[in-house]
């Protein structure tokens, strides 16, 4: 069984169609890639797949179960997790906070003994300071620990937020343009520290990019997006080689180049 | 570091709260403190209750009620009447007007809180004047004439009582994954909701649970004054408690506190002066807003500050062992 | 049969009228709010000195009704004006609570030092147009309503052209909808802030006036009750959209007298309020605005 497919996904505001029968069909410990010119419906896809939006039309099933009409949070439980386009951290509070957060919903004491205090408290609140600590480290953030998500500087912000997805305990990890804003090292750098992840913590990675090289370099399919519609899918050489993705897309790249 | 700064900190807060409240209750036992002045610490008390738990909601959770009075309202009718009605335990009394309020809170933040910022802020300030003029309306509540012989049952001990296991209970749940889950509602609640964080549920536990203790702090209230009226839970009064919680820090548990107990005691101290009391009290609050907009303490608490000075020699000794290890190298 | 549309006809008179002095006031929050997203809670005492500057200018400086009119217009402005620059500019960059709060200890103030100068008692407001009642078809109009409507709907019909057809007006729209690329285009944001503020301002005060003459009595604390509902009606009608803020008052004013007519008077506030949620969960951009949906 997949552990997320969708089947003819349809997202329409008024009258435009922003995402049109859109299919996928995420298997496990893969990482496939969604790439497309500006305003191709990239971004509406994954609002609609971790339930942002309600679809129009069209299933999506995360492990069989089907969520159209789950909120977010019920979404990301059943594990799926996801970072923003234009980075969304909790700004004011600290990076460790910002990791802590998301291991609330995997709590399991409840309200009374938070004001008692009784049982498992301290051994869970204790065991999800380690927890954060740990992905503090992977992240190479553990210098910034006390400092402001704010404060941190635009790539460190970038992995925060994939740190703090991964403290969701998702199975699924959607990132939407996690290079943005990066500088060829730190591209790199990511890329590498994408594919560790993924084997390290079995990750199936669905991932928005522009950076060719980055996508190109991490993914084992892609699925091309213009207009709401899938033009094209398949493996990075044939997507690359197909002529109706460089008359879409990477026409301007491949003439420039 | 960091920690032994905030345990250090929090033991000089602890010391300090404890010594102030040493000295209060020898002032009130002994009779140092004169009966009027026990009556406005025993508003403090009730000002405590309603400034931390608005701060739940408006500071921690990033809603904006104006409704405040409202829930005080609920409780302080609704315990008014049990006690003259069925003389039952008087903590029973305030339990069930705790509940009652939340019952309300809920009924009024399921559909509400669809709403967002100065939405939010309007329907909450609609819900307690339809409360008030529910109020006016009825027989069982007096109507506009109020409703008195409400035995006093609100003691100074009983106050405080009530005051402290607030802050503690606050606190607690502040410094809990289920407190952080409402700073995260506060802080972007789109990234909450994809955190896994079911925000309307927090919101909605936030406007119960803020509601409930409102109807507690009403419940002392009444059987403090032993008459109500509707004139005691108008839009002002909301705005008094607002004021408390902004005052002090939205976000801050001491900040509320402080607030509470400077701003209950200020036009107490400015009553010599009462025709100017009004004037001088919202001067202080534009001026206040305008210097310091975050409030007295922000999002910090006292004991945060307090540890700062551990803190920044921690910070120091940190600078210097980089220093030392980076002329090694 | 007959009766009851007369009575409803009544009612929607005293209604309309009532809704033109909300109307007016609400003008003043919507624009206020379109331009710098502030809910302005020091409006309705703005409302509140209008009325009492008219009172002034007819009691002591022996003005007749429409240059006292125009002179509390022109002095309310003024204090508008003031009000914006000293206490709600500075933080214009601040978060909206702030500004709030300031507002609220504005108006605090505002009613406070009223109360000191002029003291809580009512006052009678001078009796500008002797009463007369006219009856058409069963139904009774007075002069001052007839006064109210009139003023209402010439000072509407100035402000839609003010809007609509002149540079400022062009420049306050800008502003509405993005000040950061009005600022770029060469607008001077602060001075369509100010004139905004001018403007909603002389409007509450021509309320507060109309009022004063419908009512016959004015007070310090006239403000609270009426700067809310109006509040109410610009929400109604679509907060930041100026025709809204029209139709919200007057749905507002004839939506009071017939729950007065229906029921006993002290219900009226909570039905404003009852309308205000029931249109807030329904209807959330209100009447006539657009629903806006959050980027993700």
């Amino acid at each position: 069984m997949s552990l997320l497919e969708v089947r003819n996904l349809t997202m329409q505001f008024g009258g435009l169609t922003a995402v049109n029968r859109f299919c996928l069909d995420l298997g496990e410990n893969s990482i496939v890639g969604l790439i497309g010119p500006n305003g191709a419906g990239k971004t509406t896809v994954f609002n609609c797949l971790t339930g942002m939006y309600t679809p129009t039309d069209g299933d999506i099933y995360v492990n069989g179960q089907k969520v159209n009409t789950l909120k977010p949070s019920q979404i990301t439980q059943l594990g799926l997790a996801r970072t923003f386009q234009n980075i969304r951290l909790f700004r004011d509070l600290t990076v460790f906070d910002n990791i802590r957060i998301a291991f609330h919903y995997q709590i399991r004491y409840g309200l009374l003994n938070t004001i008692f205090r009784f049982g498992g408290f301290a051994r869970e609140e204790d065991n999800i300071k380690v927890r954060t600590d740990e992905l503090l480290e992977i992240f190479s953030l553990y210098d910034y620990r006390n400092e402001l998500a704010r404060n941190l500087p635009y790539g460190e912000q970038r992995r925060l937020e994939i740190a703090r997805a991964l403290a969701a305990n998702p199975k699924v990890l959607l990132l939407d343009e996690p290079a943005a804003g990066m500088n060829p090292y730190e591209t790199q750098a990511l890329t590498e520290l994408i594919k560790w992840v993924k084997e390290e913590f079995a990750l199936t990675v669905f991932l928005i990019e522009h950076d060719m090289r980055l996508v190109m370099g991490l993914c084992e399919r892609i699925l091309v997006l213009d207009y709401g519609i899938t033009i094209a899918e398949g493996t990075p050489r044939e997507v690359q080689d197909n002529p109706a993705v460089i008359e879409a897309y990477l026409g301007e790249e491949a003439l420039s180049c | 570091m960091k920690n032994a700064a905030v345990k250090y900190g929090a033991i000089i807060g602890a010391l300090i709260a404890l010594a102030g409240l040493v000295f209060i209750n020898y002032g009130v036992y002994s009779y140092y403190i004169d009966f009027y002045l026990t009556g406005v610490l025993v508003i403090v008390c009730i000002n405590i209750i309603l400034a931390v738990s608005l701060n739940l909601i408006n500071g921690f959770t990033g809603q904006f009620s104006l409704g405040h009075a409202g829930f005080m309202a609920v409780g302080a009718y609704i315990s008014a009447l049990l006690t003259i009605h069925t003389g039952w335990a008087f903590p029973v009394v305030l339990v069930l007007a705790g509940v009652a309020s939340a019952l309300i809170g809920l009924l009024i933040g399921l559909p509400t809180l669809r709403l967002r910022g100065d939405y939010l802020a309007i329907a909450t300030l609609g819900f307690g004047e339809i409360v008030r003029v529910v109020i006016l309306n009825l027989k069982i509540t007096g109507g506009p004439r109020g409703l008195g012989g409400i035995a006093p049952k609100t003691t100074f001990f009983s106050a405080e009582l009530a005051a402290i296991l607030t802050i503690i209970i606050f606190v607690n749940l502040i410094r809990s994954s289920h407190g952080r889950a409402f700073v995260a509602i506060r802080e972007d609640e789109i990234a909450a909701e994809a955190m896994g964080i079911d925000t309307t549920k927090y919101k909605v536990l936030a406007f119960s649970l803020g509601a409930a203790f409102a109807g507690i702090a009403g419940g002392l209230f009444a059987h403090h004054q032993m008459f109500i009226d509707p004139r005691s839970f108008t839009f002002q009064r909301s705005i008094e408690i607002l004021v408390m919680v902004v005052f002090g820090g939205l976000g801050s548990i001491s900040g509320s506190i402080v607030a509470a107990a400077a701003l209950t005691i200020l036009p107490e101290a400015l009553r010599g002066i009462a025709q100017y009391r009004m004037i001088v009290y919202s001067a202080l609050l534009i001026i206040l807003m305008l210097v310091r907009p975050q409030g007295l303490f922000g999002t910090k608490e006292l004991t945060d500050l307090l540890g700062f000075k551990a803190k920044d020699t921690a910070h120091k000794e940190k600078n210097q062992a980089v220093e030392t290890t980076g002329g090694e190298g | 049969m007959a009766a009851i549309i007369q009575e409803i006809i009544q009612q929607l008179v005293n209604g309309i009228s009532l809704g033109s002095i909300y109307a007016l006031i609400a003008l003043g929050y919507t624009m206020v709010y379109g331009i710098i997203k502030l809910i302005n809670f020091a409006h309705g005492d703005i409302y509140m000195l209008g009325a009492f500057i008219g009172f002034f200018a007819i009691n002591i400086f022996q003005m007749s009704f429409f240059p006292a009119l125009i002179v509390a217009m022109i002095v309310a402005a003024f204090f508008g004006v003031v009000i914006e620059r000293l206490a709600y500019r500075p933080l214009r960059h601040s978060t909206r609570i702030a500004a709030l709060i300031t507002a609220i200890g504005v108006s605090m103030l505002i009613q406070n030092v009223a109360l000191l100068v002029w003291k809580p008692d009512p006052r009678s407001f001078p009796d500008v147009f002797p009463f007369k009642s006219y009856k058409i078809w069963g139904v009774y109009l007075d002069n001052r309503q007839l006064v109210i409507l009139g003023v209402a709907l010439f000072l509407m019909v100035v402000l839609h052209y003010i809007v609509r057809y002149t540079r400022m007006g062009r420049a306050m729209r800008a502003v509405a909808l993005d000040d950061d690329a009005a600022r770029l285009m060469g607008i001077d944001v602060d001075r369509v802030i100010s004139f905004t503020f001018a403007l909603g301002s002389a409007l509450a005060a021509a309320a507060g006036v109309l009022v004063g003459i419908y009512y016959n009595r004015i007070d310090p604390m006239m403000g609270g009750m009426p700067g809310l509902k109006a509040f109410v009606a610009a929400v109604l009608g679509g907060i930041g959209v100026i025709p809204g803020a029209m139709i919200g008052g007057l749905v507002m004013g004839v939506a009071e007298v017939a729950v007065v007519a229906l029921t006993t008077s002290t219900w009226k506030d909570a039905v404003a309020f009852g309308i205000l949620i029931i249109i807030l969960l329904l209807r959330p951009a209100g009447i006539l605005g657009q629903h806006e949906r959050e980027k993700v």
